[in-house]
């Protein structure tokens, strides 16, 4: 899980709670920092488990702060 | 403080809401939670079994959101892993009926064609109102055909949403 701070002049940090990850995106445009949520729902016998992954965007520009250490940058839309 | 967010079933003509956030959902012949071996779903000698439907839907619980939670989802793996014969459909419902035992696919898609990369929504938002549903229902039926085997073959469902 993740903190999410914006500065006074629009800069956005997420920051895991682990202090490991620490994103930010500058207000060079259209930005935003927010965390991309999956329910992974069993059925019949699968058990259930839930992820999260940090995600910034900038001009249209996402990068994705997965699990493991992966980080994505991309214009798509992809999710956990 | 991180959004608490719960996917549950709905049952009953009042549409009781069943936390499965860390459940399971069982598909069978009978309109109720309860994950057991009442009322299975069987192998045909020849057609299609088809279950009840399964309402499910998202919700916030007791902690919202910072700002807002928007874009929900529904999507799979994009695999079948139920196996031979048995098959899952879904659809976006936006009011809530008491659950029946489906008689077609008819109006449904195939579960596992919503991927990640093609999601089924449920609902843009925003949404931020703590302990209230959010979004379209998600409604679910499992088919078993002739062919299947028998078992309780298992896969995994996934919910998705953004959270500000």
């Amino acid at each position: 899980m993740y903190t999410r701070i914006v500065d006074d002049d629009g800069t956005r940090h997420g920051i895991s709670h682990d202090q490991t990850i620490h994103l930010m995106v500058f207000p060079d445009g259209d930005n935003e920092i927010f965390q991309r949520h999956a329910i992974k729902c069993g059925i019949t016998g699968e058990v259930s488990k839930q992820v999260t992954w940090l995600v910034g965007s900038l001009n249209g520009v996402k990068l994705y702060c997965m699990e493991d250490g992966k980080f994505v940058m991309t214009t798509r839309e992809i999710n956990p | 403080m991180v959004a608490t967010v719960l996917v549950g079933e709905k049952n009953g003509a009042g549409g009781t809401f069943t936390d499965k956030t860390s459940g399971i959902v069982r598909f069978k012949n009978a309109d109720n939670p309860t994950v057991d071996l009442v009322n299975p779903m069987v192998v045909p000698v020849a057609g299609t079994d088809y279950s009840y439907e399964k309402w499910l839907k998202m919700k916030i619980g007791g902690t919202g959101p910072a700002s807002q939670i928007t874009n929900l989802k529904f999507y799979t793996d994009g695999a079948n892993s139920l196996g031979t014969g048995v098959g899952l459909y879904a659809k976006a419902v936006t009011t809530y009926a008491t659950p029946a035992e489906a008689t077609a696919t008819t109006g449904y898609t195939d579960a596992f064609t919503y991927t990640s990369g093609s999601p089924l929504s449920l609902g843009a938002g925003p949404y931020s109102s703590t302990n209230t549903e959010m979004g379209d229902h998600c409604v679910m039926i499992c088919t078993v055909d002739s062919t299947a085997g028998p078992g309780t073959p298992s896969d995994t469902l996934t919910f998705g949403y953004d959270e500000i």
